[in-house]
């Protein structure tokens, strides 16, 4: 048992830096947790990234047996429950708003950069909005006080429910139509350039899907607090694992520092990768 | 207390050592690895709030501490935020101390991160 452990420990060992060799010498177009580890990467900002690339444990989950590390809120998400009042919209040149089900709650902070949203779906331009959110948006500036003032305002907060769209087809041959259930909305199908092909309105009976809601704060807490509590420990005892093995441990941050040492301050973040592969 | 870079830092012996952790968007999904190794956090650590964390500990006459610290966030589908911003401000209890921050950016669908803080009594 004990050599079998000792065995293990050096494959872990071993398989530690020859993963984190893969990673760096990978294009970023490989495999998934590697895009995921590079984005993490670029996401960081000076120490912090630097910090992040020279520790063991960012590299623990591609040491996992499995690989297994569950998207809890993602999760969480899917089993939620989001009810639509009204349908959604029909395919091609779809003139509903409403058709992702829930009022999307930025459209508030869109008013910065327009006003509204707009999207493209074949040859229909549909604007959509938020009358509350919009007003919100322009008054509160950051972002999470603007949700909250939302949250603490009753008015605001049913105002906020409430959304809109506009459709335009931009072609000649207008084949725009739209189904209305539950959404007030109405069509036009003339066929002339740039026309209104519909609108909707969309009011939201039941929508707690915005993970800030206060409503998951506890949820959070209760659901994800313990098992990320419980990686971040099983880190601690990775990095227990890998303070064993000095040697190792001075080889890996010795081929580290050298390949950072030898990009220029000037690089960009792809060219890093690229320079990094196999050299 | 003294940054040495990346996240790694000098102090006094058994300097009191607190750490203010903040989120720039709800949940907050920070944890700290319990125990740091080398020393313990004040009992009872504080509760969070929606958006942010105090954790203290004292370190020893001699050695190190060191603990991990796992960052996560959480998106709607229809949420246009791609990332969330936690800042970190370090701060001894030493005469002089220096009070360094860092920033860990959760990028979507990136968590957890994990991040490693040393402590050295020099």
């Amino acid at each position: 048992m004990n050599s079998w452990c000792g065995t293990y420990k050096t494959l872990g060992a071993v398989l530690f830096l020859q993963l984190v060799q893969v990673c760096l010498c990978a294009p970023s177009s490989a495999q998934q947790p590697i895009d995921k580890l590079v984005n993490v990467v670029k996401a960081q900002h000076g120490n912090t990234r630097i910090a992040f690339i020279k520790a063991p444990a960012s590299y623990a989950e591609y040491l996992a047996a499995h690989g297994v590390q569950q998207d809890v809120s993602s999760l969480v998400e899917q089993q939620h429950l989001d009810k639509q009042v009204g349908g959604t919209s029909s395919s091609g040149s779809g003139t509903s708003a409403v058709s992702t089900g829930s009022v999307p709650w930025l459209f508030g902070f869109a008013v910065e950069h327009g006003a509204l949203t707009q999207s493209v779906d074949n040859n229909t331009i549909t604007f959509r909005g938020n009358v509350a959110n919009v007003i919100k948006a322009l008054k509160v500036k950051d972002y999470i006080q603007s949700y909250r003032t939302g949250q603490d305002n009753m008015f605001v907060r049913n105002v906020s429910k409430l959304s809109f769209s506009a459709s335009f087809n931009a072609s000649q041959a207008g084949t725009g139509t739209s189904q209305a259930s539950g959404t007030g909305s109405t069509t036009n199908t003339t066929g002339q350039k740039n026309t209104l092909a519909g609108y909707s309105f969309h009011f939201d009976i039941y929508n707690r899907r915005d993970p800030r809601d206060k409503k998951w704060d506890s949820d959070w807490a209760a659901l994800v607090g313990p098992q990320l509590q419980s990686v971040v420990n099983g880190w601690g005892s990775f990095d227990d694992l890998i303070d064993r093995r000095p040697a190792e441990k001075s080889q890996w941050e010795a081929y580290i520092d050298q390949q950072l040492n030898q990009f220029p301050i000037d690089t960009n973040d792809d060219k890093t990768i690229q320079s990094a592969n196999c050299s | 207390m003294k940054d040495l870079g990346n996240n790694s830092f000098s102090t006094g012996s058994r300097e009191k050592i607190t750490i203010d952790v903040s989120v720039d968007r709800k949940p907050y999904l920070c944890k700290f690895q319990d125990p740091p190794k080398g020393s313990k956090w004040d009992s009872p650590p504080q509760r969070p709030t929606d958006t942010s964390e105090k954790r203290f500990f004292d370190m020893p006459e001699n050695g190190q501490v060191r603990f991990e610290v796992g960052f996560d966030s959480a998106f709607s589908e229809d949420d246009s935020d791609d990332q969330a911003t936690y800042t970190l401000k370090f701060s001894g209890s030493a005469s002089g101390s220096q009070s360094p921050t860092r920033t860990v950016v959760v990028p979507k669908d990136g968590g957890p991160i994990p991040m490693k803080y040393t402590f050295t009594v020099t």
